[in-house]
């Protein structure tokens, strides 16, 4: 049953449906998990270059992170691979390293097929379900096991990345908190968390805020802001909220403090390569910036709106703005359910003291009793 | 004799109104020998409105039962409020399934039908569909 009477987890009930059918599904990431490990046995099998070095192949970005997002009007998920070698990097131009990704992935009749070149990863379009970017990197010292370099092929020389260091630094933020408000809830009336493990506030925050991004430039993305500048920000000013909704709001708070206090621009470094400015575009082309801003400036009237309690009704009217009326009908549909569920099994109850729907057989409650609605919908 | 034995069976104003004042303490209910009027607040769900209901009891008529407040609405593409009377009294039940009876408490059946039922309206307003099930004539 949905704890409806407590109005921050009934919100954030809503929000976490809307985030779970962003989320990259089970059957898709277990596809995605063999289709790696097939990519992987390929490449071990290389007499040509790749056979005597270690190497790691694995998942990094939004997939490793769990902030994955189905993008709008298409079924297709982007999810980042690393080919992580240890070898010594300086051995090698970048150049060769990508090429011999390029050569041995192209014997294969498969891959072939699915292959298109991109700057720094290869990707192979395994239409209808995802797009996976392989990206070839080399172990950049012997005492840090997370830092690669990786083969830039505008620039034509090494760059240093560190994703998996990212993902750590992201999730050790996003299990800050133990225990959601949800998951809370849902214990109290004993029924079965569903793996909330990997599925706490800030991600679930990253999710919607991502969505509501794609929503909010959908029709014109030209200075559309990119989600490591988005999930970063949101890892920063992360404060261990228990909730969805207010993990979002303190977000949004914590960057409309400094857009509007502040003349200079806001500067996301990345955490784990301070040396590293995930926005230095913004200083080449301020118009970045500026469509940062008023996007964020939306979302936080919206929130706040959100936050007045005007009902269902305008409620639902603000959630469908931000996220789009499919995300929104999904999340309330599944929620109905559920009350639909627990009422054909003559478990549903109201609370006699104020009427909210609940779990029948508790305190101050009457069962609803098996009924069928009828009448003439006619004037 | 026939007739004070399905009296008998049916449930009296006075019980009825005993029992709506016990179990829902809060609703200010007027009564006479034939008909009672109930006047309560519900609210579906800690987010949603909180509704004033009324509802009217004769032993002679159907129940009928309406919200005051808010004002019902129809939907943004202007349809009409499903299960409904004439869009004036709420259809929580089918007669001729023998749901609700008047042997039976309305406290019990009616009122938590009221809170379900407005439960349905709110999403029906946001997603325009009637998710509550039900029959239509």
């Amino acid at each position: 049953m949905i704890p409806f009477q407590n109005k921050y987890v009934q919100l954030d009930d809503l929000l976490d449906r809307m985030a779970e059918s962003l989320q990259l599904d089970k059957t898709r990431y277990e596809l995605m998990i063999q289709h790696y490990e097939a990519i992987k046995k390929w490449i071990e099998a290389d007499e040509q270059f790749f056979k005597p070095f270690k190497y790691e192949l694995y998942p990094h970005g939004s997939v490793r992170i769990r902030t994955t997002v189905k993008p709008i009007g298409k079924d297709e998920f982007d999810l980042d691979i690393a080919l992580h070698l240890k070898l010594q990097w300086d051995i090698h131009t970048p150049e060769k390293i990508y090429f011999e990704l390029r050569r041995r992935l192209s014997e294969h009749a498969i891959y072939k097929e699915k292959m298109e070149l991109k700057n720094r990863c290869i990707r192979l379009n395994y239409s209808g379900d995802f797009h996976m970017d392989i990206l070839p990197g080399v172990q950049e010292n012997d005492w840090d096991e997370d830092k690669i370099r990786v083969p830039d092929r505008l620039l034509g020389y090494w760059v240093s990345s560190n994703p998996r260091g990212y993902s750590k630094w992201f999730l050790n933020k996003a299990n800050t908190v133990k225990i959601s408000l949800l998951e809370k809830a849902l214990r109290a009336e004993n029924l079965p968390s569903n793996d909330f493990e990997n599925k706490k506030p800030l991600q679930r925050a990253v999710q919607l805020i991502k969505r509501y991004r794609d929503i909010y430039f959908h029709d014109d993305d030209t200075f559309k802001t990119s989600s490591i500048i988005l999930t970063t920000i949101a890892g920063l000013y992360y404060n261990g909220e228990e909730s969805i909704y207010l993990t979002v709001e303190n977000i949004v708070n914590r960057i409309r403090q400094h857009t509007i206090h502040n003349s200079w621009r806001l500067k996301v470094l990345n955490p784990v390569n301070s040396e590293e400015d995930f926005t230095d575009k913004w200083e080449r082309e301020p118009r970045y910036y500026q469509a940062f801003k008023t996007f964020c400036e939306h979302l936080y009237e919206q929130w706040h709106e959100l936050k007045k309690e005007n009902g269902i009704i305008s409620e639902g009217r603000i959630l469908k703005g931000l996220f789009g009326d499919e995300l929104y009908f999904n999340a309330q549909t599944s929620q109905a359910d559920i009350i639909e569920k627990s009422r054909n099994a003559n478990q549903l109850g109201i609370n006699r003291n104020s009427g909210i729907i609940g779990t029948a057989g508790t305190v101050s409650t009457s069962l609803v009793k098996t009924n069928t609605f009828f009448g003439n919908d006619a004037d | 004799m026939m007739q004070i034995k399905n009296l008998n069976r049916n449930k009296s104003i006075v019980q009825q109104v005993n029992a709506i004042r016990t179990k829902y303490p809060t609703w200010k209910v007027s009564f006479n020998s034939f008909e009672l009027k109930a006047l309560g607040i519900l609210q579906p769900t800690s987010r949603s409105e909180a509704y004033t209901v009324e509802i009217k009891f004769h032993i002679l008529k159907p129940i009928q039962v309406r919200v005051i407040s808010p004002i019902l609405s129809k939907n943004e593409k202007g349809e009409n409020i499903p299960h409904m009377y004439s869009q004036e009294n709420l259809c929580l039940y089918m007669p001729k399934y023998d749901e609700f009876t008047r042997k039976m408490y309305i406290s019990d059946t009616i009122i938590p039908w009221i809170s379900l039922w407005l439960y349905y309206y709110e999403i029906w307003h946001t997603t325009n569909e009637w998710l509550g099930g039900g029959e239509h004539p």
